[in-house]
Order: structure tokens, then sequence, then C-alpha cells
């Protein structure tokens, strides 16, 4: 892996609060805004929520790998010492591979209710820009209104249809 | 050849090396597939999938455990696969 740049927040945190971060971004399933507010509160790092983002989709893989390592390294270190070699191999490739799968899932989950956030997000921005579209609207009505004398109940249920529409 | 393959195609490879690196793990499909899916968009289809696994297979990039009593095929990287990765 090419060295990370040094404004990211990979070369900003130890390796201790990068395990932190990770932990609640694909085990806990904490949300991008969540984590970023915590950098920020705990490690005293300022970040965008790209910056958090893109942490995750460089560094989750290796995380879940050294995980699903130590794990399958203490499943033979609690084996009997007697086994053979190679059913000590296969144990350790079946909690490797459990492990690994365990927090692939998580991480999908994570994945998931972050695209869903992303998908919320948008959708109220769209909201947004109709609100003021109908905004922008009524307020021409009234402007027209002012220039002819006044609002007449026509023009008030003008306005009242264009702001419900 | 898609781009979103040719990026399923690196991160598969990615993701083997990244388990050979460790210890020499394979990783079983039904992972590497959730793994490759929730990351590559457009998502890759079933038969997608199945080209790219025989085509790496063919060119000798990656291999697998042989296991009869599991159906969920477990893989490894080899030698060409590391090559072309880094290319």
């Amino acid at each position: 892996m090419s060295k990370p740049p040094s404004n990211s927040l990979y070369a900003r945190l130890t390796p201790k609060q990068r395990d932190q971060v990770l932990h609640w971004l694909i085990v806990e399933a904490k949300s991008l805004q969540w984590a970023r507010d915590q950098i920020e509160a705990n490690c005293g790092v300022d970040i965008s929520l790209m910056g958090v983002s893109r942490f995750l989709s460089s560094h989750g893989l290796p995380w879940k790998m050294d995980r699903a390592k130590e794990a399958a390294e203490l499943a033979a270190k609690a084996a009997p010492k007697d086994i053979e070699e190679k059913i000590a191999q296969g144990l350790k490739q079946r909690e490797f591979e459990k492990v690994f799968s365990e927090l692939t899932v998580k991480e999908l989950v994570s994945l998931r209710r972050l695209e869903i956030a992303g998908m919320k997000l948008e959708v109220d921005r769209r909201k947004l820009a109709l609100l003021e579209k109908r905004l922008a609207e009524a307020q021409t009505i009234v402007a027209e209104a002012k220039s002819k004398g006044g609002l007449t109940p026509e023009t008030l249920k003008k306005i009242e249809e264009k702001l419900r529409a | 050849m898609s781009s979103h393959v040719n990026q399923a195609r690196r991160l598969l490879l990615n993701i083997l090396l990244e388990a050979r690196k460790r210890g020499g793990y394979a990783i079983p499909e039904s992972t590497l597939k959730l793994e490759i899916c929730s990351k590559v968009r457009p998502q890759l289809t079933d038969l997608e999938w199945d080209d790219l696994r025989i085509e790496l297979q063919q060119r000798e990039y990656i291999g697998h455990i042989p296991d009869a009593l599991d159906d969920d095929k477990k893989f490894f990287i080899k030698e060409a696969g590391e090559t072309a990765l880094r290319s």
C-alpha cells in the first residue's frame, strides 16, 4: 500500500485511535457523522465526512484481516498441543474465515446504512429545492399583486395553491 | 471488459493477497462475493461473477482448497495473480 498523505485521517491518528475508529464504523455500525464528531472530540482531529469515508474504504479490509488473523492465532494457542499440524492449520483457517466473514457482514450493514443516509440526504435536498421554488413563485405573485394595488382574496388563493402544490 | 468487472478483479486479487500476507489464509467464495458486491458499483451479476472467477482460475491467478465437505470453495492467490496485481 502506498504511503497515506500527511493530511489523511490515517496519518493524523495513532494506531490505537485508528483501531478505535474502524471498530466504531465496522463493528458498531456508527454513522460517518457520529465517528467524525468523536474523532474531533476525542482525538482533536478536524476531518471531513469524505475523509472518514476514505479512511474506511482504504483501511477497513486490512483491519478486518488483522482481527481475523489474531482470532485464528488465539484459536491455535487454545487448541490441544498434540494435534497434527494439518489439523492445527485447518483450525486456524476455519477461525480466520469465520471472523473475517462476520466482520464483512457487519461492514456490509454499515455500508448499507451509509448508503441509506446518503439517499435520505438527497431526498431532503430535493424537497428543500422544491420548497424554495414554490416560495419564489409565491413571492413573485405577491410582488405582482402589490404593483397592481394590493392583495386580493384571489391572489391569496393563488399563493396558497402555489405553496401547497 | 467493463470497468466494474476490472474493479472487481483488482479487489478480489487484493483481498486474497491480504489474506496470504497474514499467514496464507484462503477466503470462502461467499465472503469474497459479499465483500466485492458491497463495494463495486454497478453490482456484479451472478454471470459476471462466475465468468470472472473462471477466468482467474484459468489464468492460474487464483486457486482453491479442495474440500469435499464444503460447497463454499475457499480461494487463495497464486504467484501469477500477485504479479498481475502489481502490474
